[in-house]
């Protein structure tokens, strides 16, 4: 439509520069050869520049250009921290994901070999622990998978060997329930798989999330460096810029100007102060109630191998004294890794010397009362203490994991606000600074 | 995945260390089986892979027990002096040792939580000869670590006897080698042997294999570094799949990743026993002589426990308990009941 109807040119104006070239008009975009064009062009530009007011022009436009770029370079500082926060928020939940998948599957496997010393008469309320933990694991690894390649990558391949895992269970608990010896092979296959196969790699994804947590923080904290920046070119550019009409002029302070270099200092001050604020709260979740709730994760996996590995000792009947390092390694780590403010020291300590009862009973030849021992459930057994560590931790950890999360989602809260603050101060900085100098471009008309 | 990729570099790295046996035995004087031709059938080749156990520090073979010469089972006025005896009847029954998970041999039942098998009978018979209650045996389950220690007199718990698939060996008689301390050993009263365990149809009653011979480019499971993968060295084309613990074995047998285990015929059984698709085939290829364990002080005690395994011989109760427990789980005739070897003096074993 608008191509078919052309609408008569102005009088005195081209249609098109091409019909006119070569005839003189009135226009001020007569056009000419290129040469004297140009040269007509930087005539105006150097007339436009020329003398006070030209000075004057410039410095304008240089304050302008200043705050601009300090209003995109601060908004882009306040984006960048908001958004590595949010990183290393979103990094954090999957690592206590992740974590949380360790601690199941070692929980599932700590309640199946015990549960397996009771052959038959395995106890309902364990059956179900198991199996509430396996599927917690095998829910919480789908949703783990999807964070990115390497997860779905890794985390499929521990689907796969948990898969072998459970069935090895089921042919243990089949084969122990016919009073089968196999069966106890099958449950030593199992565990070492877990060992081998589901852990490992669960660790390495976590340790590749911790280390993408300290990426995200660092790069956070780098940007505070752009605000500094953005101040330095902002406040420099308008502060220079009344340093040249003080110079200048006999008036001291020009009042827009002054306006300006103050509103975008208060607004990067508040930017700067939301910016700590948010790095500061941000440390101290991460430094808080994550690496708490990192610890505690660690200690439970390690617990749980050391119950586990306290069953499959007296599974293997009279042999059980070869497992004793492992043991003590996996209690080493559940101790040290607990939280001085977590409050399960004491029952860690009180199965650890329950455990060493059942392993007296066992070295010396009672098997029988070993396993009695090991698989009571009474308050003051050694399966009590561990039940009563493994509930202590685990609401422990649970409202660590909270804290952190919540914690970490809602430290970068103020900082859009904060950007769009100096975003707009700074384009108002740039407003005023035309302004005020126009005011002074006036006084040469 | 990654379990086949370690577990074909664990292949490898045992065909390596087999045919390194292999190359070994071709150089050893004692096992001219590798230089043997070819024509040599199987079965030839599995009796002569069997080298003769060496003779220890007094010259006699390891199997030669105490002569119970004039030592009568059923006359007890014959019985030498004996500590151990007279400690069994102030205490009015026997105290033994034995293992607690060696299906056949000695086992808990999970029906009743007693003990059962070859080793918990022949001590049965042993106590009713003794002439104390069998029903009040007192069993010790103990580890493998525990046979010898707790022979000792200074033991913290000793026991008069041990019945635990235990192997007689020059080391155990003379305290020396891995041997914590010497023991005495009763005659011989069950060779064991490295065997092999293969599918079996229960319906058409056929093994898919018929001997080690027979298991050529198959896997054979063996767990690591015992003696069992040295005596395959023999059969450089049987492919050892090695695992941690021969219980393992039969978790790989059953899921498929061995044709087949090797091991001492007394464990095969008990897997057989336990899979209605599994059994022992084959004649042994490596000779492990199983006796009782007795206080190495006490040579009165030791033909004592000759003479009454003379006559368990004789009655025709080891071959009963045999059949009992181990003839299900076995293709073939019972082997013989081995013969008792004499002529021990236990001072000249050079024990310190």
């Amino acid at each position: 439509m608008s191509q078919t109807i052309v609408p008569p040119a102005p009088r005195g104006m081209p249609s098109r520069p091409a019909v006119s070239t070569g005839s003189s008009g009135s226009g001020a975009t007569r056009p000419g050869p290129p040469s004297s064009r140009r040269a007509s062009a930087s005539a105006t530009v150097r007339h436009y520049l020329d003398g006070s007011p030209g000075r004057l022009r410039m410095i304008s436009a240089m304050a302008v250009i200043a705050t601009v770029l300090a209003a995109v370079l601060g908004g882009a500082a306040l984006r960048e921290r908001s958004a590595a926060l949010a990183e290393g928020a979103a990094t954090a939940e999957h690592l206590l994901l992740v974590q949380d998948i360790q601690t199941n599957v070692t929980e599932a496997d700590a309640v199946a070999s015990n549960s397996f010393l009771r052959a038959g008469l395995e106890l309902p309320a364990q059956r179900a622990r198991y199996s509430a933990a396996i599927a917690t694991a095998t829910r919480e690894l789908a949703i783990a998978a999807r964070a990115s390649s390497e997860d779905a990558q890794a985390l499929g391949a521990v689907n796969a060997a948990l898969a072998t895992y459970l069935g090895r269970v089921e042919s243990a608990r089949a084969n122990n329930r016919q009073g089968l010896p196999v069966g106890a092979s099958y449950l030593a296959t199992a565990s070492a798989l877990l060992t081998s196969e589901v852990v490992p790699p669960l660790e390495a994804r976590a340790a590749a999330d911790a280390a993408m947590i300290d990426a995200a923080y660092a790069r956070a904290g780098n940007a505070r460096w752009w605000l500094a920046l953005a101040a330095l070119v902002g406040l420099g550019g308008l502060v220079w810029a009344q340093l040249y009409l003080v110079q200048h002029s006999r008036r001291i302070v020009n009042v827009p100007l002054a306006a300006s270099t103050v509103g975008l200092l208060v607004a990067l001050v508040l930017a700067s102060a939301a910016m700590a604020l948010a790095q500061s709260k941000a440390d101290g979740v991460r430094h808080g109630a994550l690496w708490e709730a990192t610890d505690l994760s660690r200690s439970r996996v390690a617990a749980f191998g050391a119950k586990s590995v306290e069953s499959l000792a007296l599974i293997k009947r009279g042999s059980g004294a070869e497992l004793d390092p492992a043991w003590d390694t996996a209690m080493v780590t559940a101790q040290r890794s607990l939280p001085p403010t977590s409050s399960a020291e004491g029952e860690l300590a009180f199965y650890a010397q329950r455990h060493g009862v059942i392993r007296t009973l066992d070295a010396g030849g009672d098997w029988d009362r070993a396993v009695v021992a090991a698989v009571s459930t009474a308050k003051d057994s050694a399966d009590g203490h561990f039940t009563a560590y493994a509930e202590r931790t685990r609401a422990e950890l649970d409202d660590r994991a909270a804290a952190a999360s919540s914690g970490l989602n809602e430290v970068g809260g103020s900082l859009l606000p904060a950007g769009i603050l100096v975003v707009l101060a700074g384009l108002l900085a740039a407003a005023g600074a035309w302004w005020g100098i126009s005011l002074r471009l006036d006084e040469y008309r | 995945m990654t379990m086949t990729v370690s577990r074909s570099v664990l292949l490898g790295a045992a065909v390596a260390s087999v045919s390194a046996l292999a190359l070994a035995g071709c150089a050893s004087p004692t096992k001219a089986l590798s230089a043997q031709p070819l024509s040599v059938g199987p079965v030839a080749a599995q009796r002569a892979a069997i080298a003769p156990a060496k003779p220890c520090k007094d010259g006699l073979p390891p199997v030669a027990s105490i002569d119970p010469g004039n030592v009568s089972a059923t006359d007890r006025s014959t019985w030498p002096e004996s500590a151990t005896l007279s400690k069994i009847r102030e205490r009015g029954r026997l105290l033994v040792g034995t293992s607690g998970d060696v299906l056949l041999w000695g086992a808990r039942s999970p029906e009743t939580g007693r003990l059962a098998g070859y080793d918990i009978d022949l001590l049965r018979e042993v106590a009713i000869k003794l002439g104390v209650d069998p029903e009040k045996t007192e069993y010790r389950v103990i580890n493998y670590a525990e046979r010898l220690p707790s022979l000792k007199t200074d033991a913290s718990r000793p026991v008069d006897l041990v019945a635990h698939t235990m192997t007689i060996n020059c080391d155990r008689w003379q305290g020396t080698g891995t041997a914590p301390n010497a023991i005495n050993f009763s005659s011989e009263y069950y060779s064991s042997g490295q065997k092999v365990l293969v599918r079996y149809n229960p319906i058409t009653k056929k093994p898919e294999q018929n001997s080690i011979a027979s298991l050529n480019g198959k896997k054979v499971c063996v767990p690591k570094g015992s003696t069992n993968i040295d005596n395959l060295a023999a059969y450089p084309k049987v492919i050892p799949l090695l695992v941690d613990d021969l219980g393992e074995c039969l978790v790989e047998f059953q899921e498929g990743n061995a044709a087949a285990i090797t091991g001492d015929d007394t464990v095969l059984a008990g897997f057989a026993a336990q899979d209605p698709y599994a059994k022992v085939v084959g004649e042994a290829f490596s000779k492990e002589p199983y006796g009782l364990g007795i206080n190495a002080d006490d040579p009165g005690f030791t033909r004592i426990v000759n003479a009454i395994l003379e006559d368990l011989r004789s009655e025709g109760t080891l071959q009963a308990l045999y059949d009992r427990w181990m003839a299900k789980a076995v293709t073939g005739p019972a082997p013989a009941v081995p013969k008792a070897v004499y002529g021990r003096d236990i001072s000249r074993l050079g024990r310190s």
